[in-house]
């Protein structure tokens, strides 16, 4: 009888022991959902979708009611005309790399321009082939020039502050038509597709080393500006500045314009007793004022992050710092030194502008107060508009604007070039497509980039658990993608921008949710260090308990068979 | 009537009502840890009446996470009297006493011809009411009283299950039972012992227990169904499980008590974290059986064994378990001649009891101590009430083994 109870009791507490072990598996099953990594490799390797950046160009070839022109020559072979251009461009930008991960289509159009006699001005007569502007869709109208050529030039070439390029052609023939048009049509699109390139195709590495690469600042949808007056010493000088109305007249267009790649938020500060972290070299000359000066060399620590609170906790977008230094009266005048003639000793400048560009950081001037000024300096609306435009220009580098005149210098040895006047934006439209069509190649890219970093991370990791709402976000990752790729195909980089934005922003926060960290989870061993606590106390009785029994269950059986013997 | 049966439950009375007079005694026990638990706090009660009255869904808050039932009653006291709760709280537990005196009778009458050791026949077994003061005037029960702490009312449902259980009404018994078990969960344990209580198991009469096994868990699992279904009804919607009994079994409020869950719970790894749970959930009714086989001749003292257990691992235990499991202790007075921890266990919940509030003192307010200083306090007061379970299960086992074999009383038995 106690036997049977001592059975009883011991196979009621395993009973319990064996209720627990489904809901040990059930509980610590470590719950992955299937992410789509075929198609993340696919992408990986660009085989899913060809990145193909396309560009227009509908040429519109002059013809004069009057019949002047044409008198020279014979009607025009539109399509011999279309398919030269194409070769040329092409061969002229023929890349030596041959493995193209990106294509760079190119469309050709030919149509007929019909124009009055009176040529006086051609970019007032140039109307856009479709009313409404597309990225990538440029206009070049070619005419003769009619009053008698002046310059020896092949041709002159004007820039419209939209997207049409008006060609006046020394001599009306076919070559020069040609050669004239694809020089310009490659002079647009040879930076944008090296960029292109160079962000799709080229590993990190080389990235970095460009220095283009590292001057731009990280793509974000929203930046935070700021503008930081910094007072060397207030004790001699108070500053001050209007720097709301100076943003609203010169920085609000250029942020307008930009808008459509990145926000930005823009608040100001100014902070006193800013000391220099640097001690500015003395330079004493004869006849003329001395002055102190920074070299490029110590530029870099210029910034006194010890002491400058310029670290924003109002949000965490990634900020841009501008700052407008007035250097502390003991200091003054301080000036900038440039690398160049630092052969010759005395031919060393200082810089005009006196201000300097810190790569994906921000910009900074220097302002040397007047000599006469004591007490307090303030800076009004047009008093900083040196300043300002020195800062929009260093924001252009910094969120990857490119100079279009650089671009069309290539050009200048047989033409004669006129851009239209800089808009009040800072910015024109045909920069503007580039940095479009660059931001979606970062976007397509380092969002590739990343979900393949979180399937390497997925797959090193067996232990990870992967909710379901990665794996939505990893799929609508990849279908923004995809759609942003279509977009492209389809020319439409308005739309293609839109996606390769949400591709960025999903795939950042599928990679980056709290659950997803790899410290959280830890090899199987581990296991083991915290089982061990529980399972060996409890294991060891309970199985001693049944080994005994059997034994006692065992002994008896024998007695009874030799009782029964 | 007896003299003592006037004095003790009216003194008991009043004490409890003196005390709930004195604002700073009632109000700083309600707000202690160790007396009032997120599922029990009289505090979060009146913010899910204030709900309930207003007809907001009172489990919206995620404070409050007590039984519907609790709101009616209270919804109905309130409208009563400002004094209808004290004088409501001090009857309950004076009430609690009687049940605790009718408890011993009934035990002295139905188990007085049970097997008994030759000194205990000359001896006469407790007064009933000394188990009724015992209960009374314990510090415990009167603090937990006092702070108005609602698991009160599941000790009245677990002391009538009993009482009932003795005079063998099922069905009642299984409805106290199913109350207990729908304010509180865990007192769900005592269901199989209340069986054996009320078939009076004897070895002859195993056929009896089954079919009054049978019956039993019918009329258990009907009650409970009916008190879930009308809860449903009273609230709108089944939400209020979760609330409730989610709380109690996935610990989902982390605030300190005197259990051994709330530390534990805070440190382990999310991602173990349910298979603790388990584990510890588990390990609460990995008892019952074992208990059930073994001391099946005396299933009042599986009762208290099991509340015991109750008040060391449920997930938000406070003093007031204790209380019934001390109430309940003195029931079995024949056992306390074996006890050998006396000393040692008595010293160990003093020393916790002082303790305690001056290390959460430390914690919370001075800031010179952290959160290890109050659970390594609650840890001996739980190492204390683990010895005291020790104590007695070895005691009833020791007397049991006498009364079988009288030559070995007194004699050490070595068991292999």
């Amino acid at each position: 009888m106690p036997d049977s109870t001592k059975r009883l009791v011991i196979a009621s507490v395993w009973a319990v022991v064996l209720l627990g072990l489904p809901l040990w598996w059930k509980t610590t099953a470590v719950y992955r959902a299937q992410l789509p990594f075929s198609q993340i490799d696919s992408w990986a390797e660009r085989k899913a979708c060809q990145l193909s950046f396309p560009s227009t160009f509908v040429i519109h070839l002059a013809s004069i009611a009057d019949g002047e022109p044409q008198a020279h020559n014979r009607p025009l072979d539109f399509a011999v005309i279309q398919e030269t251009i194409t070769s040329n461009v092409n061969n002229r930008l023929s890349s030596t790399n041959a493995r193209e991960c990106v294509e760079f289509p190119l469309h050709v159009n030919i149509q007929n321009w019909p124009i009055t006699s009176d040529m006086s001005n051609l970019l007032r007569h140039t109307e856009p082939s479709n009313s409404k502007q597309v990225i990538s869709k440029y206009d070049i109208f070619i005419a003769p020039q009619l009053p008698a050529p002046t310059t020896s030039k092949l041709a002159h070439v004007q820039l419209g502050d939209d997207r049409s390029i008006v060609v006046t052609l020394r001599e009306w023939t076919t070559s020069d038509i040609e050669e004239a048009s694809s020089a310009v049509i490659a002079a647009i699109v040879k930076g944008e597709r090296e960029r292109v390139r160079s962000i799709a195709c080229d590993s990190e590495l080389t990235e970095r080393s460009n220095l283009d690469g590292a001057r731009t600042m990280k793509f974000s949808p929203t930046y935070q500006m700021t503008f930081s007056l910094m007072n060397g010493n207030p004790d001699s000088l108070q500053v001050d500045w209007d720097i709301e109305a100076a943003v609203n007249t010169y920085l609000k267009p250029f942020i307008s314009e930009v808008s459509l790649v990145s926000n930005f938020t823009v608040d100001s500060q100014i902070q006193h007793y800013a000391d220099l972290a640097v001690t500015p070299q003395f330079m004493e000359r004869e006849k003329l004022p001395s002055y102190y000066y920074l070299t490029p060399q110590t530029l870099p620590h210029f910034i006194n992050s010890a002491e400058w609170n310029l670290a924003s906790t109002i949000s965490s977008y990634p900020t841009i710092n501008f700052i407008l230094y007035i250097p502390a009266a003991d200091k003054t005048p301080l000036r900038i030194h440039d690398d160049k003639g630092e052969s010759v000793l005395c031919e060393r400048q200082p810089l005009r502008s006196n201000a300097f560009l810190i790569p994906r950081w921000g910009g900074i001037a220097i302002k040397n107060p007047p000599k006469t000024a004591s007490g307090k300096l303030e800076f009004s609306k047009e008093d900083l508009k040196p300043f300002m435009e020195i800062f929009v220009a260093q924001l252009r580098g910094l969120i990857g604007i490119h100079d279009l005149k650089k671009t069309m210098s290539s050009l200048e040895s047989s033409y004669e070039i006129s851009l239209a006047p800089t808009p009040q934006t800072a910015v024109t439209v045909i920069e503007m497509d580039a940095v479009v069509k660059q931001r979606i190649a970062e976007n397509v890219v380092n969002s590739i980039a990343t979900l393949k970093s979180l399937a390497q991370l997925v797959m090193d990791i067996p232990n990870m658990v992967v909710l379901d709402h990665i794996r939505t976000e990893v799929q609508l990752s990849l279908d923004s993608l995809n759609q942003a790729c279509q977009a492209l195909q389809q020319e439409d980089y308005l739309k293609a921008l839109q996606h390769s934005i949400h591709a960025i922003e999903r795939s950042e926060k599928a990679f980056f949710d709290p659950t997803m960290v790899s410290m959280l989870y830890f090899p199987d061993e581990h296991k083991y260090a915290i089982y061990m606590p529980l399972f060996v106390p409890v294991s060891v009785p309970l199985i001693m308990a049944v080994i005994k029994q059997l034994k006692e269950y065992k002994k008896e059986k024998r007695e009874q068979k030799i009782k029964a013997e | 009537m007896t003299k003592k049966a006037i004095l003790i439950p009216s003194f008991a009375f009043i004490l409890r009502i003196v005390l709930f007079n004195i604002p700073t005694i009632a109000d700083t026990l309600a707000a202690r840890v160790e007396v009032v638990t997120p599922i029990t706090s009289f505090k979060r009660l009146t913010e899910g009446l204030y709900l309930y009255e207003n007809s907001v869904p009172p489990y919206d808050n995620g404070i409050f996470h007590q039984a519907p039932f609790l709101l009616v009653l209270f919804s109905a006291l309130t409208s009563l009297s400002p004094l209808a709760i004290p004088i409501a709280y001090a009857a309950v537990d004076t009430f609690i006493g009687y049940a605790l005196v009718g408890i011993t009778q009934m035990k002295q009458r139905n188990y007085a011809n049970a097997p008994k050791l030759e000194v205990e026949k000359a001896m006469s077994p407790i007064d009933p009411w000394t188990v009724a003061a015992l209960y009374l005037f314990n510090p415990l029960t009167i603090f937990s009283c006092v702070s108005k702490s609602t698991l009160i009312f599941t000790n009245l449902s677990v002391v009538l299950s009993v009482a009932l259980a003795l005079k063998g009404d099922a069905i009642y018994s299984m409805f106290w039972v199913a109350v207990a078990s729908y304010l509180s969960f865990y007192p769900a344990m005592l269901m199989p012992a209340l069986v054996l209580i009320i078939s009076n198991w004897t070895p002859s009469n195993n056929s009896t227990l089954m079919k009054q096994a049978r019956a039993s868990t019918f009329y258990f699992v009907a009650w409970l169904a009916l008190f879930l279904v009308s809860s449903r009804i009273l609230v709108g919607s089944w939400d209020y499980l979760y609330s409730t009994y989610g709380t109690i079994l996935c610990l989902t409020d982390l605030t300190p008590n005197v259990g051994m869950f709330w530390y534990f719970f805070i440190e382990m790894f999310d991602q173990f974290r349910n298979f603790f749970l388990v584990v510890f959930q588990l390990h609460a009714f990995i008892f019952v059986a074992p208990l059930c086989i073994k001391i099946r001749e005396h299933p009042i003292f599986v009762i208290i064994v099991l509340s015991g257990i109750m008040s060391i691992l449920k997930s938000y235990p406070s003093v007031g378990d204790a209380a019934l499991f001390l109430g309940l202790l003195p029931v079995h007075d024949e056992l306390f001649k074996y006890a050998r921890y006396g000393f040692l266990v008595t010293n160990l919940y003093l020393y916790s009891a002082a303790l305690a509030p001056i290390f959460w003192h430390l914690w919370i307010y001075a800031g010179s101590g952290n959160a290890n200083f109050f659970y390594a306090i609650t840890l001996v007061y739980n190492l204390g009430q683990v010895l005291l379970l020790i104590d007695i299960v070895y005691a009833v086992l020791r007397r049991s083994y006498d009364i079988a074999n009288p030559h070995t009383i007194g004699k050490e038995v070595v068991h292999k």
